[in-house]
């Protein structure tokens, strides 16, 4: 037995149950297991039919025609609202075959017509299964009255003519299978052997994911040796390559040593030779401003302080004064100074003059 | 025998196995990777100096007056004698008395660079004194004159002794090699 949930009000849900003997499925599930295989969901036939006419959304009746029995489902969209098996075999005293199955067929229609007389009528049956033939649709249909058209079939390919007797396998193909805990779906699949599918799809799904880390295991070990490979081949080109390197010049060393003593040299040259000054610079200075009446004898000039220590005569104070003032007047020589013992005498003075120098 | 048993432990064998691989593998390969990195690193220093090495020889051999000039203005030991030549043609301009090294061996001066300290002494008019100092000045030697001395007991515009302390730059190091 199991049940799905086929619509959901606030206050109203319409539930479908459906139970089968558990003989007929014990039938089902001994002959396949002799077979090897092992079933995975059980459904009826009507909701297969079901299946396959869903979508027309009306109330509609299909019809599976086989050979000694028929399946007749009143159905509107998803809903099942009648089924019924109907022998096609005659028993003592009754009737048989297609007449019967008419006879049905307007009691079927007449029962749910009559009782949901505002509702729709009606107006298509559908016909499927291996006794599908125009015969039985012609009759059918003048029968009942109503449109009779072959059940649409969702698999393509089947062998030509033979359609319709494959309605209920290729409704069955297109399920969706699901535990039978599911509530949306049906399946009549007994809890044992439920436990038994779950069970080897465990070790299925176990299996398989060994065997997707072996691979994935492998293809990274493939990867590693690969790349260690290609590095070690790396390796070996890059020192085969260093060998080839032509060493460095034996003249290097000396040309390295020959131009760091330059560098050094110029570094001399270019600090040394930045301050370097030569006296004759100080002296064509100091010589046109020696006035009339001053005589030198003794010039000294020190270049590392800078002093400049003149030793000579003047006729007069005046005389020397005004070579001082004149010395002072250039811009090489600054702070020009006479001793007072030079100063004492107002002529014929021997004197000595000290200045700094720029 | 049913082989089937045996397939999930020899699968999950198989796995450690590779696991263990690549363990040992993926730890290898960052060192192999930095030694090409050093590898790659060296070759391309060494090629690198070669082209360096070439270019300095090339640059030296360009600039090869230069060079002389600044051997020229800073000499060692072997060149001292042309020095002191120079020092004595001096004479061409005024009369030369003396010039002496103050040190047989180079002192530095305060900058740690290498000089001779030399007196010179000579005499004659100033202007040739100044003609000779200018000779001085321009000489190809690095000389810097530390003090100066004019003396003429009659004046300077007449015949004057000149007595220069100076100092010759030379090359570091002096001795030869």
């Amino acid at each position: 037995m199991d049940w799905k949930i086929i619509s959901e009000d606030k206050d109203i849900i319409k539930i479908l149950l459906i139970a089968v003997p558990r003989e007929i499925i014990d039938g089902y599930t001994t002959a396949l297991g002799e077979a090897g295989l092992t079933p995975v969901a059980f459904e009826t036939t009507a909701l297969s039919l079901v299946r396959l006419i869903e979508k027309e959304g009306s109330r509609t009746l299909i019809l599976e025609l086989q050979r000694e029995h028929a399946v007749l489902t009143l159905t509107k969209g998803k809903l099942i609202e009648a089924s019924s098996i109907v022998s096609l075999v005659a028993e003592e005293g009754e009737a048989a075959g297609l007449p019967y199955l008419i006879q049905t067929i307007q009691k079927m229609l007449s029962f749910y017509e009559t009782k949901h007389k505002e509702e729709e009528k009606v107006q298509t049956i559908y016909i499927c299964g291996e006794g599908a033939t125009q015969s039985a649709v012609t009759e059918i249909a003048k029968a009942s009255g109503r449109q009779v058209k072959p059940s649409p079939i969702p698999i393509e390919n089947l062998p030509k003519g033979k359609e319709l007797g494959f309605a209920v396998v290729s409704s069955l193909a297109m399920k969706e299978i699901t535990a039978p805990k599911d509530v949306n779906t049906i399946n009549l699949l007994p809890p044992s052997i439920q436990e038994k599918f779950d069970r080897l799809q465990t070790q299925w799904i176990n299996k398989y994911l060994l065997i997707a880390t072996t691979a994935i295991t492998s293809i990274v070990t493939l990867s590693a040796l690969g790349a260690l490979i290609y590095l070690g081949s790396l390796q070996a080109s890059l020192q085969s390559e260093k060998l080839k390197l032509e060493p460095l010049p034996a003249e290097t060393g000396r040309v390295i040593k020959d131009t760091e003593h330059l560098n050094r040299d110029a570094e001399t040259i270019v600090k040394i030779g930045k301050k370097t000054a030569f006296p004759q610079t100080r002296l064509a200075i100091i010589l046109p401003n020696v006035p009339e009446g001053v005589a030198i004898v003794s010039i000294a000039l020190d270049e590392n302080q800078k002093k400049l220590r003149l030793v000579g005569r003047a006729q007069t104070r005046t005389n020397l004064l005004k070579f001082r003032e004149n010395l002072e007047a250039t811009e090489m020589y600054s702070q020009a100074t006479l001793p007072l013992s030079s100063l004492e005498q107002s002529e014929n003075i021997d004197f000595v003059l000290n200045a700094n120098m720029q | 025998m049913d082989y089937r048993k045996f397939f999930i432990p020899a699968i999950l064998a198989v796995n450690i196995g590779l696991i263990l691989a690549d363990i040992v593998m993926l730890s290898l390969l960052p060192q192999r990777s930095h030694e090409i990195v050093v590898k790659r690193s060296e070759i391309l220093a060494q090629k690198l100096q070669a082209q360096s090495s070439q270019k300095l020889v090339a640059d030296l051999n360009a600039t090869k007056p230069e060079q002389e000039k600044i051997s020229q203005a800073l000499p060692n030991e072997d060149k001292l004698i042309e020095v002191i030549q120079f020092l004595e043609s001096l004479k061409e301009i005024s009369q030369v008395k003396s010039f002496n090294f103050v040190s047989d061996t180079p002192v530095k001066d305060t900058s740690g660079f290498s000089f001779l300290p030399l007196n010179l002494a000579f005499e004659g008019s100033l202007p040739l004194a100044m003609a000779a100092l200018t000779r001085l000045e321009k000489s190809p030697y690095l000389i810097t004159i530390d003090t100066t001395r004019v003396e003429s007991p009659s004046g300077i515009s007449e015949g004057s002794t000149i007595q220069v302390a100076l100092r010759i730059y030379v090359s570091e190091p002096f001795a030869k090699d």
